[in-house]
């Protein structure tokens, strides 16, 4: 694990209040797997005082790839960011997803959930099948689909006010299409997205057998690191497991959401 | 980067002034070479039986600081002697064990398994904002601190820092009792009480409810409490509360701390205390508020 200063070679909007920024990142961008994420501090000053969890969309040699929403303080000023300016970066943090071979991947993104699916999807799309699953509010924010078209078999879209794709939510059109058509029984289902969309995918049962299911939890963070216990998630068993260090992302069927 | 002097506190050498404060890196067991280049190293809180913890969400961001609400999430001290503490046997610096109990017998028991452990002191906390157990916390009463330090100094000869609130009581009068009753140092301060609510629908953003505040927010009233105690009191202060910068450090060092100790500034940055030490100097530094 680094910290390291890391300057901004692009930062473009890519939809209203999404913006995808590609940060000179050395050994981080390097070395960091799908699954993993980074912490963002914008500078010396302490307001905002901690720093931003974000999941990596892509790597290139050395460059880090991120895509934030606005929402708040924190990335109200990561959008004034120009390029050449910079930021600084902890990583990589939590654990990488497993590389797997010759299965049935099922991504199934909300919203910004699409940007780590990104890097997970360049890294499977050799050894396995793909197939997308992505909802988002509307047509507008159905980001990167042009990344995706050499990645995956097949691509189903829902929006909220039906401007593109489906209308209505992206689970709905997963359970739909998953039912009639079960899949072979090496089917991984990863989903990255708000969190009603993935309890609605955990509660759900899937008439698949051997069916894996993970997902990518965002949690509210203190540290990125697991050196302040402040983001834990309910284990199925018993206490907590920590999203940062043990996460972000988990078998849905190993904790309670 | 000159070299800081060693602080000699009762029997323990501090090689420089910076300790990493209790709930804010882990136990000891991550971040290793950081750890060895700071003076000490207080751990998570470690308590009498195993606690999960407070549900989610534990942080809450403040302007200038964080509200925290993690509580006390430890392994209980059993585990903790078993399966942690070996793992901390070759840290190159002071391991101090922060205990937190419920009642003076919690910190008897707590000090009697520590009495024996290969640690260099321990850090009564009697300020944690998250015990819900108990509707006071214990280091709002003299008398009561004065009875759990005397607990735990009858069992133990190690090093004790006895950690203070300044929630709704003076901590003048509590590190008199500290002192009283046979702390090596007392630490000032503790986080202080806080809530945060959604301003639509008044629903708390803490799963605790409430919780402590720390960070640059509170470190003025922080100093306000080192300074305080230091000019009325003789006993090592270990100053706390917001420091994030070498300037901070010195801040607290005029103030009257002996050690400071820092903690949300390794949640921001785990490296922060590596950071400061690199731009901290003891050069000319004579300490005391001119």
């Amino acid at each position: 694990m680094k910290r390291i200063k890391a300057k901004i070679v692009e930062h473009k909007k890519l939809a209203p209040a999404i913006y995808s920024i590609w940060l000179q990142a050395g050994v981080i961008a390097g070395i960091i797997k799908p699954g993993q994420f980074v912490m963002l501090t914008l500078d010396e000053c302490f307001e905002p005082f901690l720093a931003r969890p974000l999941s990596v969309a892509d790597t290139n040699r050395d460059k880090l790839r991120l895509i934030y929403r606005v929402v708040g303080k924190g990335t109200r000023l990561l959008q004034d960011k120009k390029t050449g300016e910079s930021l600084y970066v902890l990583g990589p943090l939590g654990k990488p997803v497993k590389p797997v071979k010759n299965k049935k991947i099922v991504l199934c993104a909300g919203g910004l959930g699409i940007a780590p699916l990104l890097f997970l999807a360049k890294k499977l799309s050799k050894n396995n099948k793909l197939t997308l699953y992505f909802g988002a509010r509307t047509k507008r924010e159905l980001i990167l689909l042009d990344e995706f078209m050499p990645l995956c078999e097949k691509i189903s879209l829902a929006t909220d006010d039906g401007s593109q794709g489906k209308k209505g939510l992206v689970t709905d059109l997963l359970i739909k299409q998953l039912i009639p058509n079960p899949q072979p029984p090496t089917t991984i289902i990863f989903a990255a997205g708000p969190l009603p969309m993935l309890q609605k995918i955990s509660n759900f049962q899937f008439p698949i057998s051997n069916l894996k299911l993970f997902g990518f939890l965002e949690e509210r963070m203190g540290c990125g690191c697991g050196i302040c216990f402040g983001c834990g998630v309910k284990k199925k068993d018993n206490g907590y497991v920590r999203t940062c260090t043990d996460g972000p992302v988990f078998d849905l069927n190993e904790i309670e959401l | 980067m000159k070299k800081t002097q060693n602080i000699k506190i009762k029997n323990l050498i501090f090689k420089n002034p910076l300790i990493l404060a209790s709930g804010t890196f882990s136990f000891g067991d991550k971040f290793i070479s950081v750890v060895n280049q700071m003076g000490g190293i207080i751990t998570k809180g470690i308590t009498l039986q195993p606690r999960p913890g407070n549900p989610m969400p534990r942080i809450w961001e403040t302007a200038s600081g964080l509200l925290n609400s993690v509580g006390l999430e430890n392994p209980g001290i059993d585990a903790f002697l078993k399966n942690i503490l070996p793992g901390l046997a070759q840290l190159k610096t002071n391991l101090i064990v922060n205990i937190s109990g419920n009642q003076v017998k919690d910190f008897t028991a707590l000090a009697e398994k520590l009495s024996d452990a290969d640690i260099d002191g321990i850090e009564i906390n009697v300020s944690c904002p998250n015990i819900r157990e108990t509707d006071k916390m214990l280091g709002q009463d003299p008398k009561t601190v004065f009875q759990v330090v005397s607990a735990v100094r009858r069992k133990t000869d190690k090093f004790l820092i006895t950690k203070l609130t300044a929630n709704f009581i003076d901590p003048l009068l509590t590190a008199q009792a500290a002192k009283d009753a046979g702390s090596d140092a007392v630490c000032l301060v503790n986080t202080l009480y806080g809530i945060a609510l959604d301003s639509n629908t008044g629903k708390p953003m803490l799963g605790g409810i409430f919780g402590g505040l720390s960070g640059p927010a509170i470190k003025p009233f922080a100093l306000f409490c080192v300074w305080r105690v230091a000019s009325r009191l003789k006993i090592p202060i270990v100053g706390c509360g917001g420091i994030c910068s070498a300037d901070d450090v010195r801040e607290f060092l005029h103030a009257g701390s002996s050690l400071v100790q820092i903690g949300s500034a390794n949640l921001r940055n785990p490296y922060a205390g590596l950071e400061i030490l690199h731009k901290l100097s003891d050069k000319n530094f004579k300490g005391g508020v001119k």
